[in-house]
């Protein structure tokens, strides 16, 4: 039994489940193959390990089975989106701020006035600077939800997936921003990605690495 | 489960969870015991592998159909039980109908098809 659950757990081990189950489903799976072992050896089988090996093609997705099936659609939504939403909330209100304090409103018509904002505008570069920290926010707050390093990095740059979404909706009806260069969305994404990058290093705090470090087959 | 590639993903999963509904129905048992029973009863034209069964089982018990606990076999080996709790037994007469409804429908094209 030891030397399935050792097997197990070193296959599963990259699908990084949260502790609370991963010993529960390591033993469980465990207990299942070596069932299957003995009734196909009682059946004669002379690759009884073989056979029951064959229950599991692919291990990374079987593992990628278990957490969905364990953890449904919600865990998605609060690992990404709202760390992610926090992150975009963040870059907003520091470019509202960088917009009220350096840019003076210009007259655009009579008794009208208008902000204009663009990449070369003296809002920008501020804004673009403050962006990491905005990622990181993104970043860290995923990873308070045990978020894996690939979902930290999907909630750092929100902020820029953001500003991709507000430009794709304003160019439905105004034809300028189909000219709008992808620079304008990257920049910010790279900036974002840049702060949340010591965050991203590591396993997800929830998580724990195999019980287990020998990877022997059974 | 063993089930032709062209079959929807919704076909599947529904007849998954009929197949494995059904077996808790009668008795609560552990994994292995449920795929050997779903085996054995539809005469080997249904079968879970491990990869197949489990992501059922523990979706099913997230959704509050199933209900599991811990047991220590003879053997001394300790296996997870799976009973149907009043949430399950409610998903399934409903399935039960649903795939009624469907074989009995596929039967009538078939018979026409034959004539």
């Amino acid at each position: 039994m030891r030397s399935w659950e050792r097997f197990v757990a070193d296959r599963l081990a990259r699908a990084r489940l949260p502790r609370e189950i991963q010993d529960d489903v390591i033993t469980e799976i465990a207990a299942h193959l070596e069932e299957c072992e003995e009734e196909l050896r009682a059946a004669g089988d002379a690759d009884a390990r073989g056979g029951a090996l064959g229950q599991v093609q692919d291990w990374r997705a079987f593992g990628r089975r278990i957490r969905r099936s364990k953890e449904g659609d919600m865990k998605t939504l609060r690992r990404i989106v709202l760390p992610g939403v926090a992150a975009a909330i963040a870059s907003i209100a520091s470019l509202k701020l960088f917009v009220y304090l350096l840019i003076t409103p210009a007259e655009c018509g009579p008794d009208t006035t208008c902000i204009l904002v663009s990449a070369d505008g003296p809002a920008y570069l501020p804004w673009l600077a403050t962006l990491p920290l905005a990622g990181a926010l993104g970043a860290a707050l995923a990873s308070f939800q045990d978020a894996t390093p690939r979902q930290r990095l999907v909630a750092s740059i929100f902020p820029a997936l953001y500003l991709a979404a507000d430009i794709l909706g304003l160019a439905v009806f105004d034809a300028f921003y189909w000219r709008v260069p992808v620079y304008w969305v990257l920049i910010p994404a790279i900036a974002c990605a840049l702060g949340a990058w010591p965050l991203l290093g590591g396993r997800a705090r929830g998580f724990a690495g195999p019980p287990v470090a020998a990877a022997a087959e059974p | 489960m063993k089930t032709s590639q062209s079959v929807s993903p919704q076909i599947k999963r529904g007849s998954a969870e009929l197949a494995v509904l059904s077996v808790l129905a009668e008795t609560p048992l552990h994994g292995y015991e449920i795929a050997k029973r779903i085996r054995e009863q539809t005469g080997g034209a249904v079968s879970f592998d491990v990869a197949a069964l489990y992501p059922i089982l523990y979706s099913m018990e997230r959704r509050g159909w199933v209900d599991a606990y811990w047991e220590e076999a003879s053997s001394g080996r300790r296996r997870r039980c799976y009973r149907l709790t009043a949430d399950g037994k409610g998903r399934l007469l409903p399935l039960r109908r649903e795939w009624r409804e469907f074989f009995r429908g596929l039967n009538r094209l078939a018979r026409f098809s034959d004539a």
